[in-house]
């Protein structure tokens, strides 16, 4: 009894309900709405972070942008782990992200759809973030999982928390909300709202986020086509 | 302060090639060498085991096969012999700067200098017997205040001698025989009663001259220091390539572990030794049929840490596919580099057992394959897909950050542009871009952010050729 009770203190593999919530620390999200709102004032770091979304062009990066450009301006370094398309530089720098503290690692090449290795990929894509996270010199992870099982999903939880002080971050699907999952926060986001599925203390519930809108670009008015037209495809 | 005397080491390897072929520390089968010309062939020398069935050196192969049917024959090869001794100088290196080859089978060190660094002779020994031992020689050590007297006593009994005056001593019951004279003064020696070098230290120096020539007494001369001795200084390559014969024929990958890790364990030993590093590796697996797999290593930094060269190998040869049964291995490593070591940070440092990120970096790359681990860049051009470049690994970063025009751009581009799907909103637009005056054919866009009814955003374009035929090009994720 008295060793098991040494275990739980040592290690952190079982989250008791005593445990202080406030224990977590965080990263600021670089955003006042979304540090009130989230448990523990930004991302949590040392632990898994899952964000389902419904996909590219959500916005689902520019939730995140904010932080990285924080953590690469700090002098951290980040890594994008099968992103599932090439991400594009231009707009990273002009979110602030600074480009030579951000490292791209693409299993496959995101233009191939092979289906084959899609299964395979994804393999190793766990296993490049497992080894990201273990060696605790990169500060922020990003990783797509099209398809990732509780366990796998585990392994790379306990992997954030042997890196210590590293944002773990879980892209998944929107369908994958109704499975269990170790991560110690959940997120959804449908492109508006930002809804806490799963965390450690009580449950803020969602927050309605401005979609960040793309800078403005005023049309002329002798260009042919105007703003807000339906296209007539 | 005036410089330390001078004390040769010689080690004496009896069975440097027989302890080559050995797979393990433990029992070895009855094996010998076998030496041949013409069409006589006899035993070169034989293993412990073999030698106790009495198989002895000089024997005709046809006696030491009856002595002991289970023989194991491998042919002698002097030059394999010359390569081993050269690798063994190169593990040597450590100990001392002042190395020289004593073929067919001996080093001599000169070890006065390195005695204050290692705190006296008998640590230097120690490490020294336990550094054969692990890689598996049989030895004869040797101390002498000159070279000659340290290969005496290698292969007499292995004493240790500092001065002369004790010297003199020492080698008075050598027997004639270990010598290191031709085999013809020798006879003669033998044949005037001399047994022992005392008896023959004791003859008239000018006699003996004349009676067996100059050679007998500047040997005598050389071996109790009073000429000098010089000796030809090796010198380590500034390359390092090592081949490791398989004992049989290896057709897993798992399996070629173990040998590899030998030759980086050896590559490793020459790194310290030279307080070297290095960032590209070529491992050859040889086929007995088909072309040598090449197998590129690279490490981000120059590195002489033997763990680390390890894992970034076994981590491209768990992937490499193996057309053939593997037969050999060769290690090639074209250039030794200086080491930088940044020496960390001693408070924010990552604690020991952390790896530093261009070793993860290496291991990523090195599994997932180089051109799949990248970085990226900017480059000040208008058209969306010559504005970005993927960095490789390992190539440094631009130094300056371009500063990006206050336009849309996505974050998501894809690598070709595709129809753009149905049912689209325009939001803002359009930003014509068009391609480079020198290119054809013309490419003029009208490019616009889009949403559909989900919400999702796109970056889509209209081509001027084609009025209304509106193509994807991106996402703002």
């Amino acid at each position: 009894m008295h060793s098991l009770d040494q275990l739980l203190q040592s290690q952190p593999l079982l989250w008791r309900g005593n445990k202080h919530p406030t224990a977590q620390r965080t990263a600021p999200t670089g955003s006042a709405a979304l540090d009130a709102f989230l448990p523990g004032g930004g991302w949590p770091l040392g632990s898994l972070t899952e964000l389902l979304s419904p996909g590219t062009g959500s916005g689902e990066l520019s939730l995140l942008t904010p932080a990285l450009a924080r953590e690469t301006a700090c002098g951290e370094r980040v890594a994008l782990v099968a992103p599932p398309l090439p991400p594009y530089p231009p707009a990273l720098a002009a979110a602030g992200v600074l480009l030579s503290r951000l490292w791209i690692i693409s299993p496959e090449p995101p233009a191939s759809h092979a289906k084959t290795k899609g299964n395979n990929s994804g393999k190793e894509a766990l296993w490049a973030a497992e080894q990201l996270l273990r060696s605790g010199t990169f500060k922020a992870v990003l990783v797509w999982l099209p398809q990732a099982t509780p366990t796998q999903l585990r392994r790379l939880q306990l992997a954030a928390e042997t890196g210590g002080s590293c944002w773990a971050l879980a892209y998944r699907p929107e369908h994958t909300a109704d499975q269990s999952s170790p991560a110690a926060l959940r997120l959804q986001w449908d492109k508006r709202h930002l809804r806490v599925l799963k965390c450690r203390g009580s449950n803020p519930g969602q927050l309605q986020l401005q979609q960040p809108a793309p800078p403005a670009h005023t049309p002329a008015h002798h260009w042919p086509r105007a703003a807000n037209e339906q296209l007539p495809l | 302060m005036s410089a330390p005397p001078l004390l040769w080491l010689c080690i004496g390897l009896p069975a440097l090639l027989l302890d080559s072929l050995a797979t393990d520390a433990g029992e070895q089968p009855p094996r010998a060498l076998v030496a041949s010309q013409g069409s006589q062939r006899w035993i070169h020398s034989a293993n412990r085991e073999a030698r106790a069935s009495g198989v002895g050196n000089g024997q005709p192969v046809a006696t030491a096969m009856a002595l002991q049917p289970n023989l194991q024959l491998q042919a002698y090869c002097a030059a394999r012999e010359a390569e081993l001794l050269e690798q063994l100088a190169l593990w040597a290196y450590r100990f001392s700067s002042q190395l020289s080859l004593a073929p067919p089978a001996a080093l001599l060190l000169e070890v006065g200098a390195s005695l204050r660094l290692f705190g006296g002779l008998s640590p230097l020994r120690q490490q020294l017997q336990s550094g054969l031992e692990q890689l598996g020689y049989r030895y004869r050590l040797g101390v002498a205040p000159t070279p000659l007297a340290a290969r005496l006593l290698a292969r007499l009994n292995g004493a240790e001698v500092f001065d002369r005056a004790a010297l003199e001593v020492a080698i008075t019951d050598a027997p004639i025989d270990t010598l290191l004279l031709d085999e013809i003064t020798r006879k003669g020696l033998r044949q005037a009663g001399l047994r022992s070098t005392g008896q023959l230290l004791q003859l008239p120096r000018d006699s003996l001259a004349r009676r067996f020539g100059p050679a007998c007494s500047h040997y005598l001369d050389r071996l109790r220091g009073h000429s000098d001795d010089p000796q030809s200084i090796f010198k380590p390559p500034e390359h390092f390539e090592q081949r490791l014969e398989l004992l049989q024929e290896v057709d897993n990958t798992a399996s070629l572990i173990f040998p590899l890790r030998r030759l980086i364990e050896t590559l490793a030993a020459q790194l310290i030794a030279r307080d070297c590093g290095v960032s590209r590796l070529q491992l050859q697996l040889q086929h007995p049929r088909s072309e040598a797999t090449l197998m590129p290593i690279r490490l981000l930094e120059p590195s002489g840490d033997a763990a680390r060269l390890l894992r970034v190998a076994r981590q491209q040869l768990e992937q490499q596919q193996l057309p053939e049964a593997v037969r050999a291995l060769q290690l090639n490593a074209p250039q030794l580099l200086p080491v930088v070591r940044d020496g960390g940070d001693l408070f924010t440092g990552a604690s020991a057992g952390q790896r530093g990120h261009r070793e993860v970096l290496e291991q990523l790359a090195a599994r997932l394959g180089e051109s799949h681990v990248h970085q990226l860049g900017l480059r000040d051009d208008h058209r969306p897909e010559c504005a970005a470049v993927r960095l490789p690994l390992g190539q440094n970063a631009p130094g300056v950050e371009a500063t990006p025009l206050p336009l849309p751009r996505p974050l998501w581009l894809l690598e070709q542009p595709r129809p753009a799907p149905t049912g689209l909103l325009l939001e803002s637009g359009p930003e014509r871009l068009e391609n480079g005056w020198w290119e054809t054919p013309d490419v003029r866009r009208d490019y616009y952010t889009a949403r559909d009814q989900q919400g999702l955003r796109y970056w889509v374009f209209e081509r001027r050729e084609q009025p209304g035929q509106f193509y994807l090009h991106g996402f703002f994720g």
